[in-house]
């Protein structure tokens, strides 16, 4: 009885999560044009969406960004964590704290204060505008992510590695990188899949040259929802979904 | 041994902590080939003075030398010294065998040397066979092994050793003490353990060392540290112990003639006493004698051979069975609790006294340490 309950809520619980998704993914393969009524199955929406030179365009933009921006972020995120994690320096409790204040900010709040900031630098929008903001975005979440498993670490693996004969940097390259490793490539599918998905900063901190697919999606939208559209939406859970997991496996790793 | 040159030597080495003082004047040298243990309760800076003799910290004052060298400003990476960590410490993410092989590979060894050294000493700890494992893959008791092969391989002239059993359950800690002995007489390796394990400190060192509140109490073979403790703190770290207060009456020659409560009891003590100091008498519970006052009675050669310098009257409170012995417990006339160990005899193993019995409470005549009363 109180397992068919159980049941019962959790379904609803994922339908509620994820019917949205499922019923987008299957209207784009519907083959009516207009209406929301099934008029059988069809492939046509993918083959408009590759034969569509400008969107292939916002989307190879949002790819590059994504990954451009995750590895810049994995860098600056890595090495942020280390020292925070290594050193005790003026300032460090205020570093970590920032993280989490930028992490939590809304991205509205992000989006207008480095267009403000921009703009005060006469910087042109574009490109990299779009990616120091993406980077801005994503180092919080790999520092945070990586100092997490610094944390996780026995402390006096380090201090062995010392005894046996390591100095500063055979300790960095044998024993602290190798043992990050899993985290920082979490931090960097992490990173690709915010810098994917972002529209309201990208919104704000890039120009009409360099244009991403969500916010090419967003402004496709405003004259209609398309078919198209739903099979564009479909390919990026696709993508999405891939880095999530591979994310959740990278940090269950060698727990 | 003490004719040569130590092979560790510290003197007056303080270490604190901003206002927080880890150890004071600790002035102590080691001798190549031997097994030392640092016996203390924790936080009195015994896992400190490895660190420092490691190089994970500086001293505050004082010198350490190894081997003759000032090891001021060397980094660890620079000593002839290992560590077995408490924690292991063991690489996560490498194999057993690279693990073992890497304080070889530091040092720049050829690849035939390292396979051939990382072999012996795995099969020195018995864990030939495991080299594809990860440390995760074993037990507790196979990663402590893999530590002190580790540590080993690289031939150094001390290992050191912080609590490296504690994590162990207590079969495997008594296997793993007596391995440790005869890993540390086979290879010569001089052997500094951190223990707060009293049984384990004796079993195993050359030497012991009692460190209390950042200070050396006492430093000497087991034997002599259980039966000559230098003070109160020794006495009752290394064992249980009875106390009695006396008085001394008089001395004569080696002997001292003390007044305990109605007593005059003749003991034996290294020290000097003069007439009147106040004393303590340390007595272990195995050295003392308890007989009922009705055996006493019933039996006059037993009388005879049981103390001729008198003895104290009190109550058996309790009786505690331990398996090879037991414990009585009696509360003397006087006020004072004692603790006697009885062992159980061939022909009646059960716990012969019962709470209640009136009894008689003398020692075996030369077993008691007199030490200076302490506040």
């Amino acid at each position: 009885m109180s397992r068919s309950l159980k049941i019962a809520y959790a379904t609803l619980v994922y339908l509620f999560l994820y019917l949205p998704l499922v019923v987008m993914v299957v209207y784009s393969f519907n083959a009516s044009r207009f209406s929301m009524q099934w008029k059988g199955f069809t492939l046509h929406w993918y083959d408009t969406l590759i034969h569509d030179a400008s969107l292939i365009q916002a989307a190879l933009h949002s790819l590059a960004i994504a990954a451009v921006s995750a590895t810049v972020a994995c860098f600056i995120g890595t090495v942020t964590a280390l020292a925070i994690h290594r050193w005790r320096f003026v300032g460090r409790k205020v570093i970590h704290a920032v993280l989490f204040v930028m992490m939590m900010s809304p991205d509205i709040v992000i989006g207008i204060s480095l267009l403000v900031l921009f703009m005060t630098l006469s910087l042109p929008l574009g490109f990299w505008t779009l990616l120091m903001a993406h980077v801005t975005l994503c180092v919080p979440f790999v520092a945070i992510t990586v100092h997490g498993r610094l944390q996780g670490f026995d402390p006096h693996v380090v201090e062995a590695a010392r005894d046996l004969g390591a100095g500063e940097y055979e300790v960095w390259r044998h024993i602290v990188l190798p043992m990050t490793m899993p985290a920082v490539l979490a931090g960097w599918f992490m990173s690709f899949t915010l810098s994917l998905d972002d529209v309201i900063i990208a919104f704000f901190t890039t120009g009409p040259t360099f244009e991403v697919l969500p916010l090419r999606i967003y402004s496709m939208v405003r004259l209609g929802l398309k078919p198209e559209i739903n099979a564009l939406c479909a390919a990026m859970i696709l993508i999405t979904a891939v880095a999530v997991v591979t994310t959740q496996g990278l940090l269950k790793e060698r727990k | 041994m003490n004719g040569s040159a130590p092979l560790v030597r510290l003197q007056q080495v303080c270490k604190r902590y901003g206002d927080q003082v880890a150890l004071v004047d600790v002035d102590l040298d080691i001798f190549n080939g031997e097994f030392v243990t640092i016996l203390g309760p924790s936080g009195c800076g015994k896992t400190t003075l490895l660190r420092l003799v490691a190089g994970f910290e500086p001293v505050s004052s004082g010198r350490i030398q190894l081997n003759g060298r000032d090891v001021a400003g060397l980094p660890p990476e620079k000593r002839e010294v290992n560590t077995v960590f408490q924690s292991y410490a063991l690489f996560p993410h490498m194999t057993v065998f690279d693990n073992v092989a890497f304080g070889l590979r530091m040092r720049g060894q050829a690849p035939e040397e390292i396979q051939r050294r990382v072999g012996d000493a795995l099969s020195l700890v018995q864990l030939t066979g495991f080299e594809a494992r990860r440390p995760h893959q074993l037990s507790g008791g196979q990663q402590q092994r893999v530590a002190v092969a580790r540590a080993i391989v690289n031939r150094p002239l001390v290992l050191l050793l912080d609590e490296p059993l504690s994590a162990l359950d207590y079969r495997l800690r008594k296997q793993m003490q007596l391995d440790l002995k005869h890993l540390q007489r086979r290879l010569g390796i001089t052997f500094i353990l951190v223990t707060h394990d009293q049984e384990e400190a004796f079993s195993m060192s050359d030497r012991v060392v009692v460190l209390n509140a950042g200070r050396i109490e006492q430093a000497g073979p087991p034997n002599e540290v259980y039966e000559q403790p230098r003070n109160l703190y020794v006495a009752r770290f290394v064992g249980e112990i009875n106390l009695l207060d006396g008085l001394v009456d008089r001395v004569e020659g080696e002997r001292v003639v003390l007044r305990i409560d109605h007593l005059n009891v003749r003991v034996k003590s290294n020290r000097t006493f003069a007439p009147s100091d106040r004393v303590h008498v340390l007595l272990r519970p195995e050295d003392l004698r308890v007989e009922t006052l009705k055996d006493l009675a019933d039996n006059p050669a037993l009388k005879n051979s049981f103390a001729d310098g008198g003895y104290f009257l009190g109550t058996v409170q309790e009786t505690i069975y331990k398996g090879a012995t037991y414990d009585v417990a009696v509360l003397l006339d006087n006020g004072r609790p004692i603790m006697a160990t009885e062992f159980f005899n061939a022909e009646d193993a059960t716990v012969y006294f019962r709470p209640g019995d009136r009894v008689a409470v003398s020692w075996i005549e030369g077993w008691e340490v007199l030490l200076p009363h302490e506040g």
